[in-house]
């Protein structure tokens, strides 16, 4: 009985017990992590171009390799005896039983974690449209007055105020100092575009420090300084001598210039040009306004020599000269229509003559009408004592009916 | 035309360019363009005012604890960054 409850202990192969240590490590955390150590037996493949090498501290080593595609990318040469951060994923290698890490991003330390810090930055504020063109304020063309944040006691203060001296000495700049490196540099700069804005009367502002090293740029890529130079009311110029292509303030601000003195150069107009340009407006001017008085002068002079203003009654006899004309034209129309008419109306009339009741009338018949002008046809048509109208060939008798008589039928 | 003193140089330079266009119109009439012309003169001696007056130094921004502002001359000084 006893060999019925005896269990004999599970016995793996060494695949099968690779394969559970494979499922015991795929967690989030290993699944993709960040690790910093030293690079040791750093080996460059070749031909595949994977990279090997040993990642360790003081007290502990762990295999890494990072393939050919992804190496590719990385802008530094490893080599042994560099600290460095990595990413990438922890997995069992099966074939010889070692955890190693599969790397897909290796920065050298220090700096790579400020790459990271700068990517990530980067990568959350684009997506919050911080750095979308249409959120650009534009710079005005003409500023009087621009404030600089920066240090008071930099090389890029000098430079500002040098080329605004060379090019515009009547510029009103207000400076506001602020630490551009160390701790307290984010919230000084932050604070000295809030000081700005809150302060008024500023056309735009000027925020930078000359050249250094990524570390010592560093509050120009902090979020503190990026949520500042946004929330400005006031249009932000950039000005960060650097050693990478763009810090985060470059990218946020409304414009972004490669220096300080570049951006001097770029927002400060030269006194000289402008002091031309109004002057050309008021020659533009008294041009303007000579050729518009010579163009009227010219206009009343042309009206003048116009014979109704040269002759002011020239008008009426002009117009007495047009009625004779008409009136003379008149006359000799209805002249000539008349005599034209005179032929066709004797023609008409000999016509009608054939026709006309009158013609009989000449012959002895009369026509009798009543009252109301009509033809008596009908001894019916008339009553005792009522006036009749006989027309005869020359001339009207009036008469009264006395009696009238029907004749007898035959 | 509005109170002058607060034109600044770019809206002097805006307003007289326009005052230009509107002199290019053709068959402005007399009284308008005269007044134009005016408005113009007013500006051009307006912007130049504005150009030789700014004749401010460079000044430093300072905020006391009560957060009112109050300005210096600003004299340069050190070296360094």
């Amino acid at each position: 009985m006893e060999e019925e409850t005896f269990m004999p202990p599970k016995v793996f192969t060494v695949s099968e017990i690779n394969s559970e240590i494979g499922n015991a490590l795929k967690k989030q955390s290993l699944l993709n992590c960040w690790i910093t150590g030293e690079i040791s037996n750093y080996k460059n493949h070749i031909p595949s171009g994977h990279w090997y090498f040993t990642l360790k501290d003081q007290n502990a080593a762990l295999r890494g390799v990072m393939f050919r595609t992804q190496a590719l990318n990385v802008a530094f040469k490893p080599q042994n005896g560099m600290k460095v951060i990595v990413r990438g994923s922890i997995r069992l290698y099966q074939k010889d039983g070692s955890v190693q890490i599969y790397v897909e991003e290796i920065y050298p330390s220090g700096v790579g974690a400020l790459y990271l810090a700068f990517e990530q930055l980067k990568q959350s504020l684009a997506q919050e449209g911080l750095f979308s063109q249409e959120n650009k304020k534009p710079i005005p063309k003409y500023p009087s007055r621009i404030a600089i944040v920066t240090s008071a006691t930099g090389a890029a203060l000098k430079d500002i105020l040098h080329v605004a001296q060379r090019r515009n000495p009547c510029i009103s700049l207000i400076v506001i100092p602020s630490a551009v490196q160390g701790e307290v540099a984010s919230k000084e700069i932050a604070q000295g575009i809030s000081r700005a804005n809150r302060y008024g009367n500023i056309d735009l502002i000027i925020v930078g420090r000359g050249g250094g090293s990524l570390e010592e740029l560093w509050a120009f890529n902090t979020e503190e300084v990026a949520r500042a130079i946004a929330g400005s009311n006031i249009p932000v110029i950039s000005a960060v001598g650097h050693e990478i292509d763009y810090t985060i303030s470059d990218l946020v601000a409304d414009l972004r210039a490669p220096t300080p003195s570049a951006a001097a150069e770029l927002v400060i107009p030269i006194l000289a040009d402008l002091k031309a340009g109004v002057r050309y407006s008021e020659d533009k001017l008294h041009f303007q306004i000579r050729d518009i008085l010579e163009r009227k002068r010219r206009a009343v002079e042309e009206l003048r020599a116009n014979p109704v203003l040269s002759r002011p009654t020239w008008r009426l006899e002009q117009s007495r000269q047009e009625l004779d004309a008409v009136s003379a034209r008149l006359q000799e129309a209805i002249t000539g229509f008349i005599n034209d008419r005179s032929g066709i109306l004797k023609l008409a009339s000999a016509k009608l003559d054939l026709l006309s009741p009158l013609q009989t009338l000449s012959r002895g018949y009369s026509l009798a009408y009543d009252y109301q002008g009509k033809v008596i046809k009908s001894v019916g048509q008339v009553n005792k004592g009522e006036e009749l109208h006989l027309k005869i060939k020359d001339g009207t008798v009036e008469c009264e009916v006395k009696s009238r008589k029907y004749d007898e039928v035959k | 035309m509005e109170n002058k003193s607060l034109i600044s140089f770019e809206q002097g330079i805006e307003k007289l360019e326009q005052v230009i266009n509107d002199l290019d119109k053709n068959n402005v009439p007399l009284d308008q363009a005269l007044q134009l012309f005016n408005d113009g003169i007013g500006l051009v001696k307006h912007c130049n005012g504005l150009l030789d007056s700014a004749e401010e130094k460079v000044k430093v921004l300072l905020e006391d604890a009560n957060g009112d502002f109050s300005t210096d001359n600003f004299i340069i000084s050190g070296e360094g960054q």
